[in-house]
């Protein structure tokens, strides 16, 4: 289902060498067909409200309930030999879940570590994009005595339709959804794990 | 900047029942937003804490005595700030840690000048939570304690060019 270049070579150099850290961006990752069934189960997936200090927007079940977007998330888990290779890190296995960011929905800067999940590797597919807004913002740190006490906005990544990111998960890899402000942000997200 | 009748012991004494039973009161129209102090603004920009502009304020004595009155019990100035927000400012629970009080009271004041933004929220545990809306005039009193922490909601664009100012005041228990 998904579809990676044949030479991954490209990919890791990419990955290794992207900064504020370690990230790729792949458009065209699922073939019209493939994309346009995402598109159209996207709209009977249930999603529900959830909102807390850092987020607000709409989310579905971990995995998801449509058939499309369980064949993707599906998809994901037996892809991790190539994520490995690109991201060169052992990962077995993926989550994720359907999201919809409605205008005034947004998810603030954030690191996604969390030691006792083991998170390694993010990631982000967007099924549509947004008129305006949404963007994947990716901030430089700087630390001192273990704390952030700077960061700087260091990438945009629009999220634009049928695009896969992914990211290093680390403390320093801070990143938000930008506020969508026009139409509506559809994508699955979620992490791999060693 | 405490309207009448907020203003008076007696009335603040009948109110401490409530306060002790809840933990926390809010109070509409307790406040004058036409009393906000004018202040020099230092602009707060930290990605994984929040973002505002904020000016430090000497303690005040009548917040100190209108606290105290509440609580029913002696309390010591910690700090006072006053908070500036605009489209896309935000404050998340990692910046109240860096200065809030693990034992004591703290007052929020809302001194904007119109209805514009999101709710200041204190949570506790994943079910116990107090959302304080943004309306000029409020004032919410909250005791802290270490399990409590709060963050001001993100202010999205819908809020347009307004700004919303609170005035907070930290006390902590005993002298």
């Amino acid at each position: 289902m998904i579809r990676w270049p044949p030479d991954l070579r490209p990919l890791v150099r990419r990955f290794r060498s992207a900064r504020p850290f370690p990230h790729l961006v792949i458009d065209g990752v699922l073939s019209r067909d493939d994309h346009a069934r995402l598109v159209a189960d996207f709209d009977r997936e249930p999603h529900v409200l959830v909102e807390n200090e850092i987020y607000l927007h709409l989310r579905s079940s971990d995995p998801p309930m449509q058939p499309a977007l369980r064949a993707f998330h599906a998809a994901l888990g037996t892809e991790c030999s190539t994520v490995s290779t690109i991201c060169a890190l052992p990962l077995t296995r993926a989550d994720g879940s359907a999201y919809v960011y409605l205008p005034g929905h947004y998810l603030l800067p954030h690191s996604d570590s969390r030691q006792s999940e083991g998170r390694a590797i993010a990631y982000a597919y967007y099924v549509d994009a947004p008129k305006r807004g949404g963007e994947l913002e990716l901030f430089a740190c700087a630390r001192r005595g273990g704390e952030i006490v700077r960061t700087r906005s260091a990438r945009k990544i629009a999220p634009r339709a049928n695009r896969l990111v992914l990211f290093a998960v680390s403390d320093l890899a801070l990143h938000q959804v930008r506020e969508v402000l026009d139409g509506a942000r559809t994508s699955i997200a979620g992490w791999f794990y060693p | 900047m405490i309207r009448a009748p907020y203003d008076r012991p007696e009335v603040l004494e009948k109110l401490r029942p409530a306060f002790a039973a809840q933990r926390s009161l809010i109070l509409p129209g307790a406040c004058d937003p036409k009393a906000a102090p004018r202040v020099r603004w230092r602009r707060f920009d930290l990605a994984n804490r929040g973002r505002y502009d904020f000016a430090e304020l000497r303690p005040m004595t009548e917040l100190h005595r209108f606290a105290e009155a509440l609580a029913g019990a002696r309390l010591k100035p910690a700090w006072t700030r006053l908070y500036r927000f605009r489209h896309g400012g935000y404050a998340l629970f990692f910046d109240d840690a860096h200065l809030r009080v693990e034992s004591g009271i703290e007052l929020t004041l809302d001194l904007s000048r119109q209805v514009a933004g999101p709710p200041v929220v204190y949570q506790s545990s994943p079910t116990s939570r107090l959302e304080v809306p943004q309306v000029p005039g409020i004032v919410a009193i909250v005791e802290r304690s270490p399990a409590t922490y709060r963050y001001d909601r993100y202010f999205p664009a819908e809020v347009g060019r307004a700004s919303v100012l609170r005035l907070r005041a930290a006390f902590e228990y005993g002298r």
